[in-house]
């Protein structure tokens, strides 16, 4: 009767196998490039020497996806794929410390192995009309041979954000969501059990064509010029289409 | 008092000509005063097709509480019935190693009466078993396999015939009340002096339901008239089924654990289901000489309404032709309305030769279904429809004939089988047919309609689009059977089955029928009588592969379209019936997987075990007795263990242990019974899943796919009170 016993419940173990793509649970967390510390200065492309004093992103929630889009226009806030890993926490990250900041709570997915990450810049629902939670917090100070801008820029996605549709035919062709989701960020990872997920949060690439001359002498408040969180001048412009953009982000998996 | 044999007799196992030129059981006296008492067999049964063809005779085991008359299947190996949709809703079942949903892969009829549903949008095949008091099944033969020529569309599992009968006559009424406010009327009637197979029976049912959301009730009434003239007897039944009920859903496990919603609780309470069914058939037998004769025809009206929630606030993402829109609601209501007509028959002729019997029958099979369908989305905040997801106009055909042969070439050597031709047609309207563009008319923009007239660039094109099909498979099937020698017979068994493709994924000319399953059977069987008891015990290897699976899918609402599969495994059943027990038990392993990747299919258990027993009889002891009367107590338990299902992500589900157990007493004419079900008040998952929602129990969206359950009910205690009249004893 104990042999039988055995036999039975090694064949459950043994004859059982698995359906693949083990559930795992890990962390999460994000910081800036190596070795960045504030003050942190560099050069832009348009030849702006720039010290940022403060750099905070507001992270929402972060996802990965099996697939990458092919048509990136034609998705909606989801991608077609299938969702590999979650966190559902958000963080405010430093982008000027290099020390890794964690999330507050595990992420959640498959051993499987994903393509495209998503970083959702939002403080609540990610189809909401209005979010007052800043995403974006600057301050610093621009120079070039001519001029001295500081600034500051505390952005936020709402109706200031919103695109009008790509045509009559097409009238939820430009949803908010798309505003607040950076996707897609390539990677190439597997999530494991335990593992991290690490976000790499570049500031110099949100800054990176940002010409200061194009702030208005009207945001000039205080002694800082003051991005106008609205999309109304080249530069509130270019800050924003560089903050909701793939370059300046970075996910890799250390095990 | 004798409980009638409860693992039928298989005539054919006896080589001599006389037990097999005579294929009808004797009626049995009726023992069990019990409100599932049925026992006697009335017509003959087709010959066993090996070790996978169980014919089981309900008996005193109809005592064991069950919550419905699918639930009887359980008597057979490898059976799980699981619900995702309340009480209105058809069982889930698992029959040995195959997921076969609410009916897609297995062949479910009454009385030869089809019940699987084809072209219902739910899922193909969707059989719904609610309408069957259980009182009146007599008897269910479940064929695990495709072995019978017999079986036709669906049989890629196997099959289940019920058969009814009323062992009890006169007049019987009993009055349930217990748990959750649950009220049930059951009216049984007999005329003397006619057979157990003519009777009407009907129900009353109302509950409050367990947890929330889980309110209903429903009506059901079946009349059947059998008579014999001669060389001819006739059958004719009739029955109407009326049901609504809410349903509570499924529950994301990380949300019952984090306390967001409870174990028996809902998200979204317009979930529910109405449905009902009507249907008349007539059966007509006749015997000249060594020719016998069988027709039925029937008529079938079935319409369905069923209204889930599985993913929350998840599909309704927006579409660039659009208006800008939230995420408004997943709910599906899902309307379906069916009209069936058939027919079926067979000749069967026997002769003697080598001086032992030989059979050969050819019989037909024809259908008809005409099938309007529709799937809706709700939205959670008005309760409006605000999508279609899918409008179809079905008109299906299906003719199978079959020949098949039953040979004794040898003492003790049956040799049965033959072939199974089937013809399957499509014919589908999808008013529906175009849902999205890419380049819509600038000029006329299609707006939030779901059903669009332009193609590319605003070019009109009619929304609806027809596709025919029809496809045609010859289903080979054959068993070996060597015994009973000393009791011991040897079973060989191999087939194919077909099942037929859901209509929205008919598309012109494709080939059908859609998938298609071989199967193997090989096992032994040893049956004694002894002067106590009766015994059986059986069991058999088996392997089934399947070309294509059907999986459901809780995103689609409905079954989506799977790889190649595989299915190995054992099966083991035990029975012991004596003059005051009828005890019986059933243990099945199998291994269920993808053919491409060896991976396990989801949620398929790969062990299940169940027990039934009841001890019945008449209390022996004489100052228990009132005017003369001897009181007559019946006790029976029902124990079920299913092992922890594989989910996806190599995870797994929680084991389902239960108990039910019920006590009744009867003195004369009354009769008091008192019900258990889930003894232990064990919080079941019934239904495990995992796949991706959102519930907005989250300030973001879930993306990741999340083990999901729907909870098996509570504790459950029911008291009946009935009383006979007019049936003797």
């Amino acid at each position: 009767m104990k042999t039988i016993l055995v036999l039975v419940l090694l064949c459950t173990a043994a004859c059982s196998g698995t359906t693949g793509n083990r559930a795992v649970t890990f962390a999460a967390t994000a910081h800036g490039p190596s070795g960045v510390a504030a003050p942190f200065s560099f050069t832009n492309a348009l030849g702006y020497s720039i010290v940022l004093d403060h750099a905070t992103l507001h992270i929402g929630a972060v996802y990965l996806n099996q697939n990458v889009p092919t048509i990136l226009g034609r998705t909606g806030c989801f991608l077609d794929g299938i969702y590999t890993g979650e966190v559902l926490h958000s963080l405010d990250v430093d982008a000027l410390s290099a020390s890794p900041q964690r999330f507050l709570g595990l992420g959640q997915g498959t051993e499987t192995e994903s393509h495209t990450g998503e970083l959702w810049l939002t403080g609540g629902a990610i189809d909401a009309v209005e979010d007052t939670t800043v995403i974006l917090n600057l301050t610093g100070t621009a120079t070039n041979e001519a001029a001295i801008w500081p600034f500051s820029a505390q952005l936020t996605v709402g109706t200031n954000r919103q695109l009008p549709p790509p045509d009559a035919a097409e009238p939820g062709g430009s949803p908010l969501c798309k505003q607040r989701v950076v996707t897609p960020i390539r990677v190439d990872l597997t999530p494991s059990q335990n593992g991290t997920l690490d976000i790499v949060v570049d500031p110099r690439l949100w800054l990176g064509i940002v010409d200061f001359s194009q702030l208005p002498s009207n945001t000039f408040k205080d002694g800082t010029y003051v991005f106008a969180n609205a999309g109304t001048n080249g530069a509130d412009v270019a800050l924003f289409d560089a903050l909701t953009s793939s370059g300046a982000y970075e996910l890799t998996w250390r095990p | 008092m004798m409980s009638s044999a409860v693992v039928r007799a298989d005539p054919s196992l006896d080589p001599s000509p006389e037990a097999a030129a005579s294929p009808e059981p004797a009626a049995s006296p009726d023992p069990v005063p019990s409100n599932y008492r049925s026992t006697v067999a009335g017509k003959a049964k087709p010959p066993s097709r090996g070790g996978g063809d169980y014919q089981l005779e309900v008996g005193a085991l109809g005592a064991v509480p069950r919550a419905d008359a699918a639930a009887f299947m359980t008597l057979a190996p490898g059976i799980l019935l699981t619900n995702e949709g309340g009480q209105a809703h058809a069982e889930q079942v698992f029959m040995r190693g195959f997921d076969a949903r609410e009916g897609q892969d297995i062949e479910f009829s009454l009385d030869g009466v089809p019940i699987n549903e084809s072209g219902n949008l739910h899922g193909n095949g969707y059989s719904d078993l609610n309408f069957i008091l259980p009182e009146l099944v007599q008897s269910v033969r479940v064929v695990e396999g495709p072995y019978d020529p017999r079986q036709g569309n669906y049989a890629v599992a196997g099959s289940a015939d019920f058969e009814l009968g009323l062992a009890s006559r006169g007049i019987n009424a009993a009055f349930s009340y217990g748990s959750f406010n649950t009220k049930r009327l059951v009216l049984l009637w007999g005329p003397a002096n006619t057979s157990n197979q003519t009777f009407v029976g009907a129900e009353l049912y109302q509950t409050d339901g367990f947890g929330q959301n889980r309110d209903g009730q429903r009506g059901s009434l079946i009349a059947q008239w059998a008579a014999h003239s001669g060389a001819l007897s006739y059958r004719i039944t009739a029955q109407a089924y009326l049901a609504s009920f809410h349903t509570a859903g499924v529950i994301r496990q990380d949300d019952y654990k984090s306390g967001v919603v409870g174990f028996y609780g809902t998200y979204d309470p317009l979930q529910g289901e109405d449905a009902s069914r009507y249907s008349v058939s007539a059966q007509l037998e006749s015997r000249h000489d060594a020719l016998h004769i069988s027709n039925q025809l029937y008529f079938i009206a079935r319409p369905l309404r069923v209204r889930e929630n599985f993913t929350g606030f998840l599909l309704d993402t927006q579409s660039p032709i659009q208006m800008p829109h939230g995420q408004r609601g997943d709910l599906i209501d899902l309307n379906n309305l069916a009209f069936t007509f058939g027919a079926h028959g067979a000749a069967r002729y026997s002769k003697m030769v080598l001086n032992r019997l030989q059979e050969i029958e050819v019989g037909y099979f024809v259908r008809g279904d005409f099938v309007n369908s529709t799937q809706h989305r709700i939205d959670a905040a008005t309760g409006h429809p605000y999508h279609t997801d899918a409008d179809l106009q079905s008109t299906l055909g299906d003719i199978g004939l079959y020949a098949d042969a039953n040979l004794h070439p040898f003492p003790y050597v049956a040799l049965r089988g033959g072939v199974r031709a089937e013809l399957l047609t499509f014919d589908v309207l999808n008013k529906c047919a175009v849902q999205s563009v890419d380049n819509p008319s600038v000029s006329n923009p299609p707006g939030d309609a779901s059903c669009l007239s332009q193609g590319n660039f605003g070019v009109y094109r009619d929304p609806q689009q027809r596709s025919s099909a029809f496809g045609a498979a010859l289903l080979p099937r054959a068993s070996l059977i060597v015994g009973p020698l000393w009791g011991v017979s040897l079973m060989a068994s191999y087939g194919q089955g077909v099942r037929s493709t859901d209509p929205i994924y008919v598309t012109q000319d494709m080939h059908t029928p859609f998938a298609s399953a071989q199967s193997v059977d090989a096992g032994g069987q040893f049956t004694r009588a002894f002067n106590v008891a009766t015994f059986e015990v059986r069991a058999s290897f088996f392997e089934t592969r399947v070309n294509h699976d059907l999986i459901f899918s809780q995103i689609a609402g409905r079954n989506i379209l799977g790889g190649a599969s595989t299915r190995q495994g054992v099966a083991a059943l035990v029975r012991l019936v004596g003059r005051f027990f009828d005890v019986a038990a059933n243990l099945t392993y199998v291994r269920a997987y993808f053919n491409d990747t060896a991976l396990l299919i989801p949620y398929i258990p790969a062990w299940v075990f169940r027990f039934d027993g009841a001890l019945f009889g008449d209390i022996p002891i004489r100052r228990l007795r009132l005017h003369g009367r001897p009181f007559y107590a019946s006790l029976a338990a029902g124990i079920t263990y299913v092992a922890p299902r594989p989910l996806p992500q190599s995870q797994t589900g929680d084991p389902v242990f239960t108990i039910d157990t019920s006590l009744s007493i009867r003195w004369w004419f009354i009769e008091l019974g008192l019900s258990v079900s889930n003894l232990l008040d064990s919080r079941t998952k019934l239904g495990q899943y995992d796949y991706v929602s959102d519930f907005h129990s989250r300030p973001l969206p879930t993306l990741v796919a999340e083990p999901e359950f729907s909870a098996g009910p509570p504790r459950t205690i029911l008291g009946t009170l009935a009383v006979h009249f007019g049936g003797g004893r």
